[in-house]
């Protein structure tokens, strides 16, 4: 995946045991999750827990035996993710986690036209007057989409009465 | 059999109403569009669309949303011959004789190769579904809870199998799946399960919204990680040449039917488009005449694959519809979503809702023709398509996924979980944990486990009910056999 010089960030390796231990921590939520109900069995059959707590045993037995085979594996497999890899990945989840967050405070149109204008201008290079033309062109076409075509309106935030909009 | 005909002819009666023809074409193109960009997919395809579909009437709500499964399946196609890109999952085989082939100037046969051996594929699947609905849902009928929990164990135990992946992967993925299905209200007791006294957790996690973060921000994180640069090595289609490759397809008849076999096969009993079109592909390399030329521009494997990928797509119906047993991912948001519109899955389906179980078979033979004609008219549109940078349609997309996952309950919980999916399922990618059989579980969850603890309480808690039946014993005994291929697999290899 990577050029043997490139600086990696993270191996394979470290990437396997890392999901593996999430999967584990995940069991044990579950695990706990079910044990504040009744896991055992009734009258009438098995308890709201039964099923749960044996999904989660289930899941740790699998992700400790996916777990203990990267530990015990031998070799050194090339890196998985590079700096700069990580670094494209960074560019584009952090602005795209801010507009998630922003968009139901904000209103979802003007939030759209600002995350183009960071996603695309800013990060992504795009000559300005493309970038803005998006950034008018999707709001615009997505409202028509939203609001007229399927009449589900989305939150439009503090902006549309400030200017008169709707 | 003349049931099923006449059945089926009341079906194009619904199917062929100026609305839902203007839905299928419709759904198509939007399906080949989805198929087409690389970040979307058929499962987030659907998914987006279908909080749109809520207030529909039920008939014409399916027949847009498996067009644009139809057309997501062929359009995957397009991408995979010119640019050597998969635009879908199930369209990677595609990319081991089509591409060679449009790099040695054959573009245009190739791209109709691909999409009539589609449409024959889907065409093929179509008609088993006609043939076998009436015969599949006596037979479903049949069922109690017993034998439902080990079809669904059957389900399960076969991705385990011959899903392709790790055995063990692609167990922490069904598990990972069934425990999400179980968050919120439990439907036996009506005690709450696994909420955390978090209170967006009460209804549940929403299925729309796991597969739009997995499939829709995972691919387009990983997208973005690795960017290349898609180059096409053809755009144009010469009209000639469209009429000639015509002509030589039906050649390939035998690869022709023994793909759209196996694609069926793969299709009813779990497996999917994306493991049915490597199965077909790799024995057609094994079977074929021309063996040696495979991967390097070899017609007949190209349409092995895309023959199968098809064929499995569209006879996945089956048993969606008379079982309520998905067998891809996609299958699964579809189920999902008959769920949502108050149409129960299962043998009395064809029964009590005959318009909406024919009406949708009907529609198939109808948008998977309009899919091959459409597909072919805009190669060009969508290979220039294909052409934007990621810097633009990563963006897009993101903004498209944030609205579907927003669309489905107007919460701003749900945009954290679609976040926190997307990163899971570019893990997931990442490190070749298979992503369908999460779906799968997640929607096969609360019913798998109703009908284990129904069986409990038929047989007072005798595990060996699964076993007393022939009928379950069978089913159970298949589903062992399948836990125990990865394990003889592992012995072979010593």
């Amino acid at each position: 995946m990577s050029q043997p010089s490139a600086p990696r960030a993270l191996s394979r390796r470290a990437a396997e045991i890392g999901f593996a231990l999430f999967a584990i921590a995940v069991a044990a939520a579950i695990m706990l999750g079910a044990r504040e109900l009744d896991t055992g069995w009734s009258r009438s059959g098995p308890e709201a827990g039964y099923f749960p707590f044996r999904v989660g045993l289930l899941l740790a037995v699998a992700a400790a035996i996916v777990l203990a085979r990267a530990l015990l594996a031998r070799g050194d497999p090339p890196g998985l993710v590079t700096g700069v890899q990580a670094w494209r990945m960074a560019r584009f989840a952090l602005p795209l986690a801010a507009f998630a967050v922003l968009a139901p405070m904000l209103g979802f149109y003007p939030a759209i036209a600002l995350y183009v204008v960071v996603a695309v201008g800013l990060v992504g290079g795009v000559a300005w007057r493309t970038t803005l033309a998006i950034a008018l062109l999707l709001p615009a076409g997505l409202f028509v989409v939203f609001e007229r075509l399927f009449r589900m309106p989305l939150p439009k935030g503090p902006l549309g009465p400030l200017l008169g909009l709707w | 059999m003349a049931d099923n005909l006449s059945q089926l002819l009341e079906g194009f009666a619904i199917a062929l109403s100026a609305k839902h023809l203007l839905l299928m074409v419709a759904g198509v193109l939007f399906g080949l569009l989805v198929g087409v960009l690389p970040g979307l997919g058929a499962p987030n395809g659907v998914s987006l669309l279908l909080p749109l579909t809520f207030a529909m009437d039920p008939v014409a709500a399916i027949i847009l949303l498996t067009s644009i499964y139809w057309g997501a399946l062929i359009g995957g196609s397009t991408t995979s011959i010119l640019f050597n890109i998969p635009g879908e999952p199930s369209s990677v085989a595609t990319t081991f004789d089509g591409y060679p082939m449009a790099r040695d100037g054959k573009a245009t046969q190739a791209l109709v190769f691909a999409f009539l051996s589609s449409g024959f594929g889907a065409l093929f699947g179509v008609v088993v579904v006609t043939l076998l609905a009436g015969w599949v849902t006596r037979f479903a009928l049949l069922f109690s809870p017993v034998e439902y929990f080990a079809v669904f164990a059957l389900a399960f135990a076969s991705f385990v199998a011959f899903g392709g992946g790790d055995p063990f992967k692609t167990a922490v993925s069904i598990c990972l799946g069934l425990a999400m299905a179980s968050v919120g209200m439990d439907t036996i007791s009506g005690s709450v399960r696994l909420t955390y006294d978090v209170p967006d957790l009460m209804r549940g996690i929403s299925l729309l919204v796991v597969v739009i973060g997995l499939f829709g921000i995972g691919e387009v994180l990983e997208g973005v990680q690795s960017p290349v640069a898609p180059r096409a090595v053809a755009t144009r289609l010469d009209l000639a040449e469209v009429g000639r490759a015509a002509l030589r397809w039906p050649r390939y008849w035998i690869a022709l039917l023994r793909s759209a076999l196996v694609g069926c096969w793969m299709g009813i009993a779990p497996g999917g488009p994306t493991a049915a079109s490597f199965m077909s592909y790799g024995i057609a390399r094994r079977v074929s005449r021309n063996r040696h030329r495979f991967g390097r521009g070899e017609p007949e494997g190209l349409v092995s694959a895309e023959t199968a990928d098809q064929a499995a797509g569209s006879s996945a119906m089956l048993p969606m519809l008379a079982l309520g047993l998905p067998s891809s991912a996609t299958a699964a948001v579809l189920l999902g979503g008959l769920m949502i519109w108050g149409i129960t899955p299962g043998p009395t389906l064809f029964r009590e809702r005959p318009d909406f179980a024919w009406g949708l078979i009907a529609s198939m033979y109808l948008s998977n023709l309009a899919a091959v004609a459409l597909a072919l008219a805009t190669v060009p549109l969508f290979a220039r398509l294909m052409q934007v940078p990621l810097a633009i349609n990563g963006p897009v997309i993101a903004v498209i996924c944030v609205l579907g996952a927003w669309s489905v309950a107007g919460s701003p919980f749900d945009l954290w979980l679609l976040l926190g999916f997307g990163l899971v399922g570019y893990a997931m990618k990442v490190l070749d944990y298979p992503i369908a059989p999460l779906v799968l579980a997640m929607v096969l969850g609360d019913r798998a486990e109703d009908a284990f603890r129904q069986s409990m309480l038929l047989s007072g808690g005798d595990l060996a009910v699964f076993l007393r039946t022939p009928l379950a014993g069978t089913l159970s005994g298949l589903a062992l056999a399948c836990l125990a291929v990865p394990a003889l697999r592992l012995f072979a290899r010593r």
